[in-house]
């Protein structure tokens, strides 16, 4: 029997100061009006936390009823399952023409009318809305129970008790016996009269009654945060809500000895709850997935299909033939894939890469399924089974009841043709794109709950700044960032704060769509799971998340879009084009593989552009890291990561690589894990792995500890874990340092490890790109000037980089240029010469340059006037052409043809004689640094000087080093620098140190600013675009920093200066 | 005669409060998305790191808390700002006839008709001294034309040629195309479009402009333009529009010799009002607020202040509030002089006369509305109020009472939600401490207060209401309806926090 799924959420519970597990109750109760947090904004419980002290209070069952919503059952059914509660699915629903009801699902096909009924809901209506009449109810009504609401309002007069008679009667007629009423008291005065009126209700339209509580949360101390939901959802400051407040606290979960209390005279109606609850039967286990059956051809059965693919694609893959280690890694995956039951979802996805493949745009697979043979035949990933160590198990484990996951990204640019297939082939009604739930974190639990208590809106925006990319993770420190951003500490009101984002941290807020996962059925999809409509028109998304999906085992596969996939695409056709096209087109698998001339660059971090490795962090890996081999790049990935950082694992795995200090394991069992990593965890499944072989975790726990690691970090609930795991390796013989360690290392995973699949499948498109960079450098830049926007680096610097690499780059100009930046032929040797294209010119709208490259097809251009009757543009157009500076063919500077292009002209005619009546004007030249802040603010870079270089006389005065003098200086040195500002950069992992990276004519520099300084330059440090930093440098293998003391601000200087730096803080 | 008040935003708040001008200060404005962001500083706030364009907040917490004394956050208010120039506008009447304002949306300069004014020197230097006396920095410059003033005094001060301690730039008869040749193009009072056009053909100076062809400027630029080059160089003439003084709606009596008669005081006042409102009925307005000042000899004047729910015109009205005012007015001392004036005017509303009848309860509304008046103006606003329902659970906040004067319109009598909630005719004003026995359930058995024991006969209850955490401790209560044996009944609470009773209402 498969291990059940691990709870998704781990939360110290609030129920500390309740009573423990409560006696038998006297007569059973089943609460079966619930609301969980995916009633968005309404229920203030997560669905694991009502089901827990459901099960607590020893209910019969629970039946979870969100708003015409089945979002929140899957986690429900998780927990129940866990907790072994009985759990009832159904909703809640307010049709248009009668009361609202509660419906339940009896069996599988009442959960389909339920589900097909919402999905009309839901679609019919906008987005997070239902909208229903009665008679849609009256046709979905089989199978499914239903309890009558009855309205507060009808007491108040006799028609109102009239209208609400009929009512009920006419839904006893359509659901028959399978018809209740609910009656809630929630102690809001003269319950007992309110009580005789429902009894009086329900006897006359001759319904049973039954008792429920209406409940939005699991344990009266939510009441708080239940009122802030409301605020937040009206829009409205808590003290402003009124009687849109609930009066009390009444509507948590009540042990069944209270409820018998409310109801003391009619405890029938009490009991009568546990009779709707056995009729339920349903189980969402019960939704076994049906595959679509159109995956293998008729007469085939899938698993046969899929060997047959496989191994006609393992022969393409290896000509020579098959090596015995794929051989043999090939048979025990198929079998395994069989033992499974997968072979759909492999097929499934070889479909899609198929098909990608035949539009030629540019995928690879990764995910834990992705790293096998079996994939790398089916031409689903192009990472050599032969090079690295694939262990298919590690991944697909027979014990973990866990779908199997692979993602595949496409080109950003034509991941829509891709998703477009999908639904053509199976139609948009078996096909569907699953959620993504929004939760609430940090910056907007502090922004809605700021503004639920009344705080005003800037200053709230304030707050909630101080929260950006510094994740609070436990409540002193929310406490000390509140303070920051100028609250007492210890005022109420900030400890109210403090209190209720911490509970409202995880909570879900809407459901968005998921980047690219997609679900496919045999049967309707609908009748799975509701489909709601996305936020984006004509787009439609299911009510589950993709845990959501792994928990009930239901296939999904991700399509996901990735910007460097677009880059080598493209820079593939460039050199293709470019060639003499003898040889075949390169595709991700033919690249050479380990060229020692991308190592030996990457060695030298000269790695602008390169996917991953381009970052600082990165940059400053590598020349000490050295990566020789392509494991060394999957490595290289995975350890510049807040995670093994956090875990203090990147100077130990360093130390042992250098040989400084000796590879050793504690244990036989930790060797197994850490072995390919030389002792140090470095892939997150290595971390977890250690929890269980170490500490004797079930790898359930392992997976809720990092979790746990992972969120808002209460007290208690993280010490519970450090206790279990220290112990556990303690009493299994480990040092209790070493113990300390596994811990520190563990918590670093929380959020941000990475899988050893997904680094081997960046590695390769780490080093693909690596390898064009290193030998095509024109194609590689003009890919990446035309894949932008992406990565780190904006097109002046990528250009800079090229010229650097000996890349003869030209400037746009209307009698060469495309859309796209293009190769030319060089004048003089063999590398082609890099021509930027009109993309670059901010604000060109695209028609126009269709305009020009279609006028020119008929010949060059040879004067102004020509080219404006050509081409028919105006003078907008114009006008943009003219700042750009793009007449250079025509020996034209920008001040005149932007005065000959300044007149809105008529009629095409005329213009000609407009033009030769003109007396020839002489504007103002610009001077050389005027023309190079124009190309900035045109087209983002300058083929000119660096802007720098013109103050380059002024800076020596001020003794300061340019970028290029940085590598002969000493260690420690005082030392000034300056430059324009590129990047910001304070991530969350390095202690509120900011990393500011200089550009000078010469190149960058590194900056370290530390909070104090940044603090005290703080004006300049976050404004300025260029600075002069005093400060000393600092350095580490072939690594130069500077860390500074001191900020002067040089915009001044260069204040028309508009490039935009890349702002990361 | 240009004068340029830079920054007039911050200036304005200064010379209004010149206690405060140590302090920084900080002007700020809605920006978009609802929030505030920060339009102007003064140097000091600058220092401090205070940008334009910074949001609020941001700035806010640029100082401690604890700092709040030197530095002022202050709203913008363009109209305060434009109001405020015109009454310099027309203080400066004092050196010229003509003052006007100059035309762009937030003026922040005031030109002078200078013709005629004898020693121009003289006349600047006496317009500048006064108002660096009043506390305004200015800029000046007196030139032919108003284009070159307020071109030159805007951009001139940095190429001004050293004229013996001048504080005003003068520019000599018919020099103003020399005077305007070096400056930027922005003296010329170029729209902003044009300005930054020009600057992209890299002609920033006014000599680059006027360099090029006059024929190719205006297929480029309209002739827009070409009228400002040649209103500021006097080829085209351009008109001050004076600022006027708009009357007040006041009337002044003098006393031939003091009188100290409350009635003869009315029939002045009553004579003032006379000529008043024949002033604002051809507008169609009427009185909603009254102002009268009476000046005792020797001693401070005396306001006293009429105000009415709906504006009138009708004299016997105001006169009968008035003299509810005079007959409670103490006089130091005999008056002199008194002054009647309109503070608020609007429009007056006009209700038709019903044909047949039905004017009834109108009349019943007007009426209690005289009524409403008669006695805010008599015993002060704060001293009539009315009762409003509050949608608040907790008993304390579910009613308040408000000025009846604030409210223009009567009570709706829109029925409250909570139709069915049982609430006492007389709440007290604090929950009365008591003891309270129980039985079983928790229901009240017998109280005990105030030496009294009554034992309790019937209760209805509870009723719980929990709520108001956030404006301060957590109310936590069960209210019972207790029923003694003499039929009395009253409301009482438990805290559920320290299960203590209370007495909060009785039921009439």
């Amino acid at each position: 029997m498969p291990e059940q799924p691990p709870s998704k959420h781990v939360r110290l519970s609030d129920e500390a100061d309740l009573p423990g597990p409560l006696p038998t109750p006297r007569i059973p109760y089943a609460e079966l009006h619930c609301r969980t947090n995916f009633s968005f904004l309404e229920g203030a419980s997560h669905p694991d936390e009502l089901v827990n002290r459901a099960a607590k209070l020893g209910y019969a069952a629970l039946a979870v009823t969100d708003r015409n919503s089945l979002a929140g059952v899957v986690r429900a059914h998780g927990a129940a399952k866990e907790a072994g509660l009985k759990l009832v699915i159904g909703t809640a629903i307010t049709p248009l023409d009668s009361p609202p009801m509660l419906l339940w699902v009896m069996n599988r096909a009442g959960y389909g009318r339920l589900s097909r009924l919402l999905t009309q809901g839901c679609r019919s209506a906008l987005k997070g809305d239902g909208r229903l009449t009665f008679d849609d109810v009256a046709r979905h009504s089989d199978n499914l129970l239903v309890g009558v609401l009855i309205n507060r309002d009808t007491e108040a007069s006799r028609s109102g008790t009239r209208e609400a008679i009929s009512r009920l009667s006419a839904c006893r007629e359509v659901f028959g016996d399978r018809c209740y009423a609910v009656t809630e008291l929630s102690r809001t005065g003269r319950d007992l009269r309110w009580l005789a009126h429902c009894r009086h209700l329900a006897s006359q339209a001759h319904v049973p009654l039954i008792a429920a509580n209406d409940v939005h949360y699991h344990i009266p101390q939510r009441r708080a945060l239940h009122d802030v939901l409301t605020a937040i959802r009206h829009g409205c400051t808590v003290a402003d809500l009124g009687d849109r407040l609930f009066p009390n606290g009444e509507r948590h979960l009540k042990s069944p000895a209270e409820m018998l209390d409310l109801f003391a005279d009619t405890p029938e109606i009490v009991s009568r709850t546990v009779e709707i609850a056995d009729r339920c039967t349903f189980s969402l286990d019960e939704l076994r997935y049906d595959y679509p059956v159109e995956l293998s051809p008729p007469g085939r059965t899938p698993l046969e299909h899929l060997t047959d693919l496989t191994w006609s694609g393992a022969r393409d893959r290896y000509p020579p033939g098959v090596p015995d280690k794929v051989r043999h890694l090939i048979e025990h995956e198929l079998a395994l894939i069989a033992e499974l039951r997968y072979e759909a979802y492999f097929l499934t996805v070889w479909d899609l890469v198929r098909f990608a493949r035949g539009r030629d745009i540019l995928c690879q697979g990764r995910g834990s399924a992705a790293n096998s043979a079996v994939c790398y035949c089916l031409g689903i990933t192009s990472v050599n089974p032969e090079q690295v160590d694939v262990l298919f198990e590690r991944f697909i484990s027979k014990d973990r009841g866990e779908a199997p996951d692979i993602d595949v990204d496409f080109e950003h640019e034509r991941r829509e043709e891709v998703l477009q297939y999908i639904y053509e082939k199976y139609g948009r009604d078996r096909a569907g794109m699953t959620a993504e739930v929004i939760t609430y974190r940090e910056r907007s639990a502090i922004r809605d709950v700021g503004k639920a208590l009344g705080l005003s809106v800037d200053r709230v925006d304030v707050l909630a700044k101080t929260m950006d990319h510094h994740p609070a993770r436990d409540e002193d420190r929310l406490t000390s960032r509140l303070s920051e951003g100028g609250l007492d500490p210890h005022s109420r009101l900030t400890r109210q704060l403090v209190w209720l984002v911490g509970q409202l941290l995880g909570f879900p807020r809407h459901l968005s769509q998921h980047v690219g996962g997609m679900v496919m059925t045999n049967g309707p999809l609908c009748e799975l799971v509701p489909i709601e409509n996305a936020a984006m028109p004509g787009r439609t998304v299911i009510q589950w998340d993709k845990d959501d999906l792994d928990t009930l085992g239901i296939l999904k596969v991700d399509c996901l879009s990735l910007g460097m996939l677009t880059a080598i695409r493209k820079c593939i056709d460039l050199i293709h084009e470019a060639g003499d096209g003898r040889h075949a087109k390169l595709t991700l698998a033919t690249v050479p593989s380990e060229d020692p001339a991308v190592y030996e660059m990457a060695s030298r971090a000269d790695t602008i552009g390169v996917f991953q490795i381009e970052s600082r962090a990165q940059m400053s890996m590598l020349p000490r890291l050295k990566p020789k081999e392509f494991y060394d790049l999957v490595i290289e990935v995975a350890i510049v990561r807040p995670g093994p950082i956090q875990g203090k694992m990147v100077h130990p795995y360093l130390r042992r690589r250098q040989g400084k200090e000796p590879v050793e394991y504690p244990s036989e069992a930790i060797r197994s894990v850490l072995q390919k990593t030389l002792g140090v965890p470095i892939f997150q499944e290595q971390a977890m792995r250690l929890a269980v072989v170490a500490a004797g975790f079930t790898p359930g726990e392992a997976d809720q500890l990092r979790r746990a690691m992972g969120a808002f970090r209460r007290r208690g609930i993280i010490e519970a874990f450090r206790e279990k795991l220290i112990n556990g390796m303690l009493e299994r013989g480990y040092a209790r340092e070493f113990a300390e360690r596994v811990y520190q290392q563990i918590c670093g995973f929380g959020e941000y490890g990475f899988p050893e699949s997904h680094a081997a499948s960046f590695a390769l498109l780490v080093y693909v790109s690596a390898w064009l960079k290193c030998h095509h450098p024109a194609a590689f830049c003009a890919a990446l000037l035309n894949s932008q926007p992406m990565g780190f680096y904006a097109p002046a610097q990528l250009v800079a980089d090229a010229k650097k690499h000996g890349v003869e780059v030209r400037a746009i100009d209307v009698n060469s240029s495309d859309w796209d930046c293009t190769l030319e032929p060089p004048a003089i040797g063999v590398s082609p010469v890099l021509r930027l294209g009109f993309r670059l010119v901010r604000g060109l709208a695209r028609k126009y340059v269709d305009q020009i490259v279609t006028a020119r097809a008929e010949g060059s251009f040879h004067a102004f006037s020509e080219f404006v009757r050509r081409t028919g543009l105006r003078a907008a157009a114009l006008k943009k052409l003219s700042s750009a500076d793009v007449f250079g063919s025509l020996f034209m500077d920008r001040q005149t043809t932007l005065w000959r292009a300044l007149p809105e002209r008529g009629p095409l005619t005329l213009f000609d004689e407009v033009d030769r009546d003109e007396p020839p004007v002489s504007l103002p030249a610009l001077t050389p640094l005027h023309e190079v802040l124009a190309d900035y603010s045109t087209a983002g870079l300058t083929l000119r000087q660096h802007p720098v270089s013109f103050l380059r006389s002024l800076l020596d005065s001020f003794k300061i080093t340019p970028a290029v003098e940085l590598g002969s200086m000493l260690n420690d040195r005082k030392i000034r620098v300056a430059g324009i500002v590129l990047l910001r950069q304070r991530p969350s992992t390095a202690n509120g140190i900011t990393f500011v990276t200089l550009e000078d004519e010469t190149g960058m520099v590194n900056l370290i600013v530390r909070r104090a300084v940044w603090e005290r330059y703080r004006k300049i440090a976050r404004r300025a675009i260029a600075l002069i930093a005093h400060g000393r440098l600092q350095r580490e293998s072939d690594i130069i920093h500077v860390l500074v003391n001191r900020l002067e601000d040089l915009s001044d200087r260069l204040s028309e200066l508009t490039t935009k730096s890349r702002d990361f803080h | 005669m240009c004068l340029w008040f830079p920054e007039w935003a911050l200036q304005r708040q200064n010379t209004s409060r010149p206690a405060d001008r140590s302090q920084s200060l900080v002007v700020y404005a809605p920006g978009g998305g609802g929030k505030m962001r920060v339009i102007a500083c003064s140097s000091g706030a600058r220092e401090r790191g205070v940008l334009p364009g910074m949001l609020l907040a941001e700035a806010q917490s640029l100082w401690p808390a604890s700092a709040r004394g030197v530095v002022r956050f202050e709203l913008h208010d363009p109209f305060a700002d434009r109001q405020a120039l015109r009454d310099l506008a027309v203080w400066c009447q004092q050196f010229s006839p003509l003052v006007g304002l100059d035309t762009a949306d937030t003026p922040d300069c005031l030109l002078l008709d200078a013709t005629g004014v004898g020693d121009e020197e003289e006349f600047a230097e006496n317009a500048v001294d006064a108002l660096e006396r009043r506390g305004c920095r200015v800029m000046s410059a007196l030139a032919d034309t108003i284009g070159a003033a307020w071109g030159v005094a805007r951009y001139g001060m940095l190429k001004r040629p050293a004229t013996g301690g001048s504080r005003v730039w003068i520019v000599p008869f018919g020099k103003q195309v020399e005077v305007l040749r070096p400056l930027p193009v922005e003296a010329l009072r170029l729209a902003e479009g044009i300005v930054s056009t020009l600057h992209e053909l890299n002609v920033f100076r006014v000599d680059q402009l006027l360099a090029l062809p006059r024929s190719g400027l205006v297929s480029r630029f309209g002739v827009e333009l070409l009228s400002c080059i040649d209103r500021a160089f006097g080829a085209l003439p351009e008109m001050l529009k004076p600022e006027r003084i708009v009357e007040p709606l006041e009337a002044t009596w003098d006393f031939e010799y003091p009188i100290a008669d409350g009635r003869l005081l009315a029939e002045v006042i009553e004579h003032l009002l006379d000529w008043l409102l024949a002033k604002m009925v051809l507008d169609y307005e009427g009185v909603q607020r009254l102002v009268c000042t009476l000046r005792p000899v020797h001693h401070e004047p005396i306001s006293f202040l009429v105000e009415l729910l709906r504006p009138t015109a009708l004299k016997r009205n105001l006169m009968e509030l008035v003299r509810l005012k005079l007959e409670r007015l103490k006089l130091p001392a005999e008056v002199e002089a008194l002054t009647v004036r309109v503070a608020v005017v609007a429009p007056l509303e006009f209700h038709q006369d019903e044909m047949f009848g039905g004017g009834e309860m109108d009349g019943g509304e007007n009426a209690a509305r005289e009524l409403v008046e008669r006695l805010s103006n008599r015993l002060g606003e704060k001293s009539v109020l009315r009762p409003c329902r509050q949608p608040e659970a907790q008993p304390e906040f579910a009613y308040s009472y408000e000025p009846w004067m604030n409210a223009p319109s009567f009570p709706s009598s829109a029925a409250p939600r909570l139709t069915d909630l049982f609430r006492p005719t007389l709440l007290k004003n604090r929950p009365v401490p008591i003891l309270v026995s129980t039985v079983l359930d928790g229901s009240p058995r017998q109280m005990h207060w105030r030496e009294q024991h009554p034992l309790v006969k019937q209760s209805w209850g509870p009723e719980r209401i929990e709520t108001g955490w956030w404006r301060g401790d957590d109310i936590r209560r069960d209210y019972y309806v207790v029923e003694i044996e003499n039929g009395e009944r009253f409301w009482v609470f438990r805290n559920l926090v320290d299960q203590s009773w209370f007495l909060h209402g009785v039921f009439g």
